[in-house]
């Protein structure tokens, strides 16, 4: 492998990295601070109502700050499967809930 | 920190400020004019006297609905302050039988609503959206259906909020480069005028990005009602309560004075009242709903009484709200600084400036650093040349365009069909010229030409007023009506301005290329914005 | 009491902005020692922490912070433009 093969390689590794946390940081990075909306709506003791407000203002901020998290993680793929945990874990905490004591 | 950290942050400061910079450079814009929106309601209307006395206002609105729509389902009318041009009335029909009972038809809808101005009569002014425009632009934009423009608006938003904390972590010593500014030394130059804007009203900046969102929140973020209710219903009937709804009897019966409502509201409230809502006016079953001002307080969820609109009884009193929907409503009323006096609305002002500033320093930046890394100057890749061209299209264009709405708010012909929709057309018409011209003559000569019409016009305009309306400058000012003198004279300064950048861009000469040194490194580097 | 705060936070940011290098250089034309910077500095937070308490007096416990956070950005403007704007002493420059 010449030396311009090993750049471009190099290249090619770095826009993957960059396509990574682009999907880390945006649909990702949604989907996860919806889901733990979902989830502290959930699990926010009080009247309903409040604890779903209370859930969307802080859900606002987690999109953020989970988009920054997508460009500072380690790689890209860290990025993603952290994210997806996070998600994954407010999902099951959403559904339990919702599967123990229903909707309003 | 660590440099990787940093360096990370500083990436996406960069590219979540650039893809939809010139979104949030016309949310900005549009956004600190709307500051002024009730002044603007006034200017662009310079035929209507000021309001002297709201319940003359009001005693003619209902007068006129009276007249015009006995029988409407309900009426809509906003309490007339000094600063309303009057008050924009407006009734719902009747359902037609077999009609199905759907959205409230389109709010702007011209056969359905009037402004009742000071006398009490139907105002005869000039038709325009006035400074309405530039509030519902900011996050409606236009020509599109709103839910897109406000899916789109609430996303620049968010890239805007990563904007901001990243770029605060990214920075090292974000707080001691405040006050340093280098002047005439290119890109330096421009990242501390950057800085400089971004730090100086930064609380201003987080709070406006946050709250904002705040206010798009039932759009962007509905996951957390769909969490715990099987009907989002119920939760608007949770947060937004209201007396029960009684059904329509039939017997006509004559509405009380709302007049004598509105004192006794104001007097129970203690502080003045801003909203009127009568469902089935003229019959038996009559009610009529009254908000508090959000003048007047810090949430945007103000107190609402209901009266039998027979009697004038009082029947029913909002709750006051739990204490997450009084910070959702205190976080929307500091973003719309409706609470704030006069010397709060100049701050709300210059620090939407200082945003504007922000953002439109920070486009041109990236393109004056990509300029010093480029291989070949004379020709740059396909990127740059998208980019800079399109802050000609966005920073240079889009005042134009406002400039000429104003122009044309003045020079339409009064009898002109639609004449509101062409005002707004006449923005866009300008604008999409000065855009055409950006993408084909050179920058270089499109900013300052851009700058310098945009200022010519803008210091004519008051000129006009002084000349073709009795509303001019010095009329103003001797009938103490600083609103109408202050937008005046606002516009004279932006004018000057205006001309004055035209005449530092055309002198610009760009400082001489440095040295480029042969390691391809350097130019791969991601620049951290902090440099 | 509002325009306490204001006049509070503009010293604060002043002297905060000479306590940099550049500044202190164009002012008193030699760059801060150790001892003058942290005077500066002291001096500029100690006043930025005075000026919370006539805003909060000013507006109460709602309005307060919110005039506060006007103040602390209009002082850092008037600041930022004195320090940048307003010409150094002639002699200044040894």
């Amino acid at each position: 492998m010449t030396a311009g093969d090993a750049h471009a390689r190099a290249r090619w590794a770095r826009r993957g990295d960059i396509a990574l946390r682009v999907v880390a940081s945006v649909p990702l990075a949604y989907a996860t601070a919806s889901l733990w909306a979902m989830a502290l709506a959930r699990l926010l003791p009080g009247d309903r109502a409040e604890a779903t407000v209370t859930a969307a203002l802080i859900a606002l901020a987690l999109c953020a700050l989970a988009a920054m998290w997508a460009f500072a993680a380690r790689s890209g793929w860290r990025a993603i499967w952290t994210l997806g945990l996070a998600a994954a874990v407010a999902a099951a905490i959403t559904w339990i809930s919702i599967d123990a004591t229903g909707r309003v | 920190m660590s440099k990787g950290f940093r360096q990370s942050q500083a990436f996406l400061h960069t590219w979540s400020g650039l893809l939809l910079g010139w979104i949030l450079f016309l949310v900005f814009v549009a956004g600190t004019i709307a500051f002024w929106r009730e002044g603007l309601n006034r200017w662009m209307r310079p035929e209507i006297a000021r309001v002297e006395q709201p319940m003359r206002v009001l005693a003619g609105s209902q007068a006129f609905l009276a007249r015009k729509a006995p029988d409407a389902k309900s009426w809509i009318i906003p309490v007339a302050t000094e600063r309303s041009p009057g008050a924009q009335v407006f009734w719902v029909p009747q359902p037609k039988p077999g009609e199905e009972r759907g959205r409230r038809g389109r709010r702007g809808r011209g056969d359905t609503q009037a402004l009742i101005g000071a006398d009490g009569q139907v105002a005869q002014a000039r038709e325009t959206r006035g400074g309405d425009f530039f509030y519902r632009f900011h996050f409606d934009l236009h020509y599109m259906p709103v839910i897109w423009a406000r899916w789109l608006v609430g996303f620049a938003t968010m890239m805007m909020l990563v904007a901001i904390v990243s770029g605060i972590v990214t920075h090292k010593k974000i707080f001691k480069d405040f006050f340093a500014l280098r002047r005439a030394k290119g890109q330096r130059s421009w990242l501390d005028g950057h800085n400089a804007t971004a730090v100086l009203a930064l609380p201003f900046h987080l709070m406006i990005t946050y709250t904002g969102l705040v206010t798009l929140m039932a759009l962007l973020m509905p996951w957390a009602v769909v969490a715990n209710y099987n009907d989002q219903n119920t939760l608007f009937a949770a947060l937004f309560p209201a007396a029960n709804v009684v059904e329509r009897t039939g017997r006509p019966t004559p509405l009380i004075d709302l007049r004598r409502i509105a004192t006794d509201a104001e007097r129970r409230l203690g502080a003045p009242a801003s909203f009127i809502e009568v469902s089935d006016p003229g019959d038996a079953a009559a009610r009529v709903t009254i908000s508090q001002s959000a003048n007047s307080m810090l949430s945007s969820r103000t107190p609402r009484l209901t009266y039998d609109g027979v009697t004038g009884r009082l029947v029913w009193r909002s709750p006051p709200p739990g204490a997450a929907a009084e910070t959702a409503g205190a976080m929307i009323g500091l973003h719309a600084g409706r609470f704030a006096d006069d010397g709060g609305r100049w701050l709300y002002f210059l620090c939407g400036i200082a945003g504007t500033l922000m953002v439109a320093s920070g486009l041109v930046l990236w393109t004056v650093k990509r300029r010093e890394r480029l291989l070949d100057p004379t020709r740059p890749h396909l990127g740059f040349r998208l980019v800079e061209r399109l802050n000609v299209a966005v920073i240079g264009g889009f005042p134009l365009g406002i400039t000429c709405f104003f122009w044309a708010n003045r020079l339409l012909p009064v009898a002109l069909r639609g004449r509101a929709d062409w005002e707004m057309h006449m923005l866009f018409i300008a604008w999409a010229a000065a855009a055409l011209t950006a993408f084909v003559v050179r920058p270089a000569r499109v900013w300052p030409s851009l700058f310098a019409v945009t200022g010519v016009l803008l210091v004519a305009l008051p000129m006009y007023d002084v000349v073709a309306t009795d509303r001019g400058l010095f009329a103003s000012l001797a009938i103490g009506d600083l609103m109408i003198a202050g937008i005046d004279a606002a516009i004279s300064v932006f004018g000057i301005g205006f001309l004055l950048l035209a005449r530092r861009v055309a002198h610009h000469r760009p400082a001489a290329k440095r040295v480029r040194r042969a390691e391809a490194a350097t130019a791969s580097r991601v620049p951290e914005p902090a440099e | 009491m509002s325009v306490l705060s204001l006049l509070l936070a503009s010293a604060a940011f002043f002297l905060l902005g000479l306590a940099t290098d550049a500044h202190h250089r164009r002012r008193f034309g030699a760059c801060p020692q150790a001892a003058r910077c942290k005077m500066l500095r002291t001096g500029g937070w100690l006043s930025l922490v005075m000026s919370v308490a006539p805003a909060l007096l000013a507006q109460g416990w709602i309005f307060g912070p919110i005039l506060w956070a006007g103040a602390i950005m209009a002082g850092a403007g008037i600041a930022f433009l004195a320090l940048n704007f307003v010409p150094a002493c002639a002699n200044a420059r040894s």
